[in-house]
This record gives C-alpha cells, structure tokens and sequence, in this order.
C-alpha cells in the first residue's frame, strides 16, 4: 500500500506537483535529519544537509529516476554527509569517531559493539596498502585478544570466546596468513 | 602507534569514495563506518511533538524559500547560515592543523572515546546553551532575539536591523550621527549577527559587541568583551578594528577568533585566514593564519603561538566543546558558560590533563561522564542551576 502510494508520488513529482513534493518531505524529513544528526552531531549541520536534498530534489524532479525514495534519500544524506565531511575536516565527530575507534582506549561496554568495532577497524586496515596494513594490523588490531577483551568487559575469557569466536579467530587467522 | 597517522588515510578515502574512485574493499569500509552511527542517539527523537513539528516547518520553510528564490536557476543556492561562511580557505588551515598533529608528539595523548548513548533529560539535568541574544538599540531600547522573530525588527537612520532564521543583520548607509547598537549574551546563549559592511560576526556565550549601525569615517570599530568569530569584508580604504580597553587588533580581511572574556587573564587572538596586527597600546605584532596571539593583563609583550591549535580555538563556532591539554579550571569555565550554572568547588582541584571533543548540544549529566572517566564526584542542583564539583 504504502509502495504503491509512493510510486503514485513520485510520478507525481516527476510531473512538478508541489503537493507531492510536500508529502514526500512530510514522511521523510526526520529521518534524514536524524541520520545525518547521528553522524556529525550537530542539528544545524544536519539540517542544512536536508534542506540541500530535497531542494535539488525538486529542482531535478524531471530528471532524476527514482524507484526508491527511502533508498535514494538515505544515499543523499550518505554522500552529503561525507561531503560535508570532505570540506569541514578537523572539526567533525565523524572523524573524531574515527580517531576513537583507533585509540586504545576504545572499547565498548558490550560484547556486540565489541564485535562491531573490531569488524569496523579490521575493514579499515584492509584498505591500507601492503606494508601500511602489516603494521597496522599488528598494532592497532593486535589490542583485540580474547583475554584483554574479557579484562576489559569484566567477562570470562571463556564467554568472550564464545560470543565473537568467529570473528576473532577469523581475524586472527587472516593476521597470521598476512604476517608469515 | 599514534592514531592521526591514519587520518590522512581515512580522509583521502572519504575523497576517493565521493569521487566514484574507491575499490569494493574501500567501499565496504566506508559504507560499513558510517552504518557504524545508525545506533547512536539522534537528537529528534528527545523533542516533545510540537517541537519537532516546529523544526520540521521551519527546514520546510526554508527549502521552499531555496526553491522559490532559485526556481529559474539549476542548481545554485545559497547556503544560510554563518557555519558555512567558513570558507575553502579555513579548511586549508583545519589540514595544515591536522598535519601539524602528526609531526607534533605533544598531541599524541590518548583520545578518550565518550559514549554519549541514553541520553535522556531528567530533574535533574541542565540542558545545553540556546541561540538567544538582547539587542540594544540607539536610544537604550532592549530586544530580545530568538529564531522566533522574522522580518525587519527596527530602523536606525538609514539602516534597516533585520532578523531572520536566528540571525541579525544590518543594511543601509550612514547618514549623519553614528549609532551605535550593542549585541549581548548571556550565559548559555550564541547568536550571529552581519553588520552593515558584510562583515560576519558570531558570537559565543557571555559576550557583547558594539558596533556602529553604518560604518563611516576612516575606520571600522566594534569592540568586544567575550569570545567572537570574526569574518571580516575587506574594504582597504577603511581598516577593521577589534577593541578591548587599550588591546586592539587591525584586520586586513580576513577570518579569526577573539577571546577575551573580563573573567580570563589572556586575550587570545587566533587567526584562521588572512593577516591581522594585534596591539596593546605599547607593542604590535602582526600574526599569520595558524597562529595565535596571547596579549597578558600586566605584559606588555605580546605572545606569538607559532603553531596554535586553531581546531579548539574555533571549534565552538562548529558546535563542538574541545579540551586539548586543558585543566579543569578552563573546563567549569566552560561549563559555567555554555550551561549558564554557577559551579563550586569543593577542595583543590587536581591536576589533570584533559584531552577530549563531545558535541555543544549535549546536556549536562551528559558531558560530566568526562569526569566520571576521572572519577571526579559531582552534583548538578538543576533547579538552582548549580554544579557542585568534589574533586
């Protein structure tokens, strides 16, 4: 129902219909301003990004091929985010977050975001070229080890291996392959 | 294993992946890292729902103003406000900042990763500071500003005081006497404001600045007490000056931080873009983009900071508390500004190096879990606007 009713809309924008244009806002205005809000922790920001879309949104209405406006809207906010990330550096959570994410110190206070985080970093280092990846991996995923996580979470070793055995001995796995 | 190393990494990444160049494995990082936030605490969800039926008009109206303003143009549109008057120029310097880091072993201390999840507001919580500001006119007369009002708010002679979005702004010519209109905040409030020349001013918590409505004469005054974000237009022909008490800076054009709050030693000039000359009646110096002035109460030389950290100098204007190096004093300082509360402190307060950036729209309970980290008790008294610190 609410598929067919979209796709009615859009075709409807296509076709310059204000009143479409305003419904669509209406249903997805506060999920692009909070998905844009989760990343740069800043509303003003956030929302400046919104404003952009739905303005070349309606500018472009005629020639934009949209199946999926969910779809279409969240890349929007993706790329709008990243762009604004792009001009705004040093001074945005998105990079900070980053920075955690890398630092010692960096340990969520529980198993799945332990997981999460460790897949995140693993995938970073993945990007790294060949000698840049060897070391980072030694040092910067070398901090995930079964036990450390168990101090740190003030579980049993035997419950965090358990839990993200998979990934860590995966990883772990792929670390050895890479290193000898 | 010093992190920024990989920022450089991470950001020519990001580039990479905006420009279509990235490979699938880049690709998946990136997605996979910005998927990484869907969890986190978005800020709509804690407004009552005529607050955010309110937020959700006002982006309404601003994109139907976009699009009925540019309906003839493709895809130009101006951007409203002042975070985005921060030009290409000032990112050059937030990248020679950041090269700065990796070079410098001073700035390898340990980010401390803020969970900032939960967040609710109870009794017994202080929310962060507001754009509000008191505008007096000419004859003595006090407005008060919020994002409420829109449209011309009064006349001055020849120029026109508009108020649109939570931003003030001047237009017109002199004609005659020079008015002089003043803008305050208060504790807890920030507001920007365009004088009459294009000149951009955004001011922080604590802070006011007179300025003429029309400038005219050979030169442009306004003088401040507080912490302000200068972006200033260039006219040669008459020169900008920044004053407090006998400490003067003279712009030549250009972007930069003014702190100079009564309840500080140091006024610190940090410039971001072009050139400036600071003085304080006796010596001058002129300073470079990246650096930042340091004029003492009782010294008359003036500090030059070859290598400021212009990110926490300005990132107050980008919305972020940031504490690099900063001891607990700079922090209640902050603290009592930004969540307009009274602090006390009971006992000496411990040396600590603090190194961390959380968000300015965080509430109170929400940014002392820094101090939690530090196992430093505290206790908010929300009612009387009080934060009790027993270190």
């Amino acid at each position: 129902m609410l598929h067919t009713n979209e796709t009615i809309l859009l075709n409807q924008l296509k076709k310059g219909e204000r009143k479409a244009f305003d419904q669509l806002y209406e249903r997805y205005w506060l999920l692009c301003c909070e998905a844009a809000y989760k990343r740069l922790s800043n509303q003003e920001q956030a929302e400046d990004i919104v404003q952009n879309i739905f303005v070349r949104l309606w500018i472009n209405r005629a020639t934009l091929d949209i199946s999926n406006i969910h779809n279409y809207l969240m890349v929007a906010v993706r790329n709008g985010v990243l762009d604004y990330y792009k001009q705004h550096k040093h001074a945005t959570v998105f990079q900070e977050n980053f920075d955690e994410m890398l630092s010692e110190t960096a340990m969520p206070d529980n198993i799945l975001d332990a997981k999460e985080l460790m897949e995140l970093t693993y995938a970073f280092g993945e990007t790294l070229p060949a000698k840049r990846k060897k070391i980072f991996l030694l040092h910067i995923c070398g901090k995930y080890s079964t036990s450390e996580i168990a101090v740190r979470l003030k579980l049993s070793q035997k419950t965090v291996q358990n839990q993200i055995r998979t990934s860590l001995i995966e990883l772990k796995e792929r670390i050895a392959l890479f290193l000898f | 294993m010093s992190k920024p190393e990989y920022r450089e990494d991470f950001n020519q990444l990001i580039e990479r992946y905006l420009e279509g160049k990235a490979s699938e494995t880049e690709k998946k990082f990136v997605e996979k890292y910005y998927q990484s936030f869907e969890k986190r605490t978005g800020i709509y969800n804690q407004l009552s729902d005529a607050e955010k039926e309110a937020a959700g008009r006002n982006l309404k109206a601003k994109i139907d103003a976009s699009i009925d303003g540019n309906s003839n143009k493709k895809v130009f549109f101006l951007k409203s406000t002042l975070f985005f008057a921060v030009s290409a120029a000032a990112s050059i310097i937030f990248i020679l900042a950041g090269g700065y880091y990796i070079f410098n072993s001073k700035f390898s201390a340990k980010v401390i990763p803020v969970q900032l999840t939960a967040k609710h507001v109870n009794k017994e919580d202080i929310l962060p500071g507001v754009k509000k500001a008191t505008l007096t006119l000419d004859g003595g007369e006090n407005i008060v500003l919020d994002s409420a009002q829109n449209g011309i708010l009064a006349r001055q002679g020849n120029t026109a005081i508009t108020n649109i979005n939570g931003a003030l702004s001047y237009t017109g010519k002199n004609d005659g006497p020079v008015r002089y209109n003043t803008l305050t905040t208060q504790k807890g409030q920030q507001y920007p404001l365009t004088l009459s020349d294009g000149t951009e001013i955004f001011l922080d918590a604590s802070t006011s600045i007179r300025f003429p409505v029309a400038f005219s004469g050979n030169d442009r005054e306004v003088t401040i007490n507080g912490r302000a974000y200068f972006h200033v237009a260039e006219n040669k022909a008459m020169p900008f000056y920044v004053i407090k008490g006998d400490r003067k800076v003279r712009v030549y054009g250009t972007q930069f931080n003014v702190s100079a709050y009564d309840n500080e030693k140091d006024i610190k000039v940090t410039l971001v873009q072009g050139s400036v000359q600071v003085s304080n009646g006796k010596k001058a110096t002129m300073i470079t983009p990246g650096q930042q002035a340091v004029l003492s109460i009782g010294n008359e030389d003036i500090k030059v900071i070859e290598h400021a950290d212009v990110e926490q100098a300005i990132a107050w204007k980008n919305g972020i508390i940031s504490m690099h190096h900063a001891d607990m004093s700079d922090i209640l300082k902050e603290i009592e500004r930004w969540y307009d509360v009274e602090v006390v402190v009971n006992g000496a307060l411990p040396h600590k190096d603090f190194y961390f950036s959380v968000s300015r729209n965080v509430n109170l309970t929400d940014l002392l879990r820094i101090f939690e980290i530090y196992h430093i008790k505290y206790k908010i008294d929300a009612q009387n606007r009080k934060l009790t610190v027993n270190p």
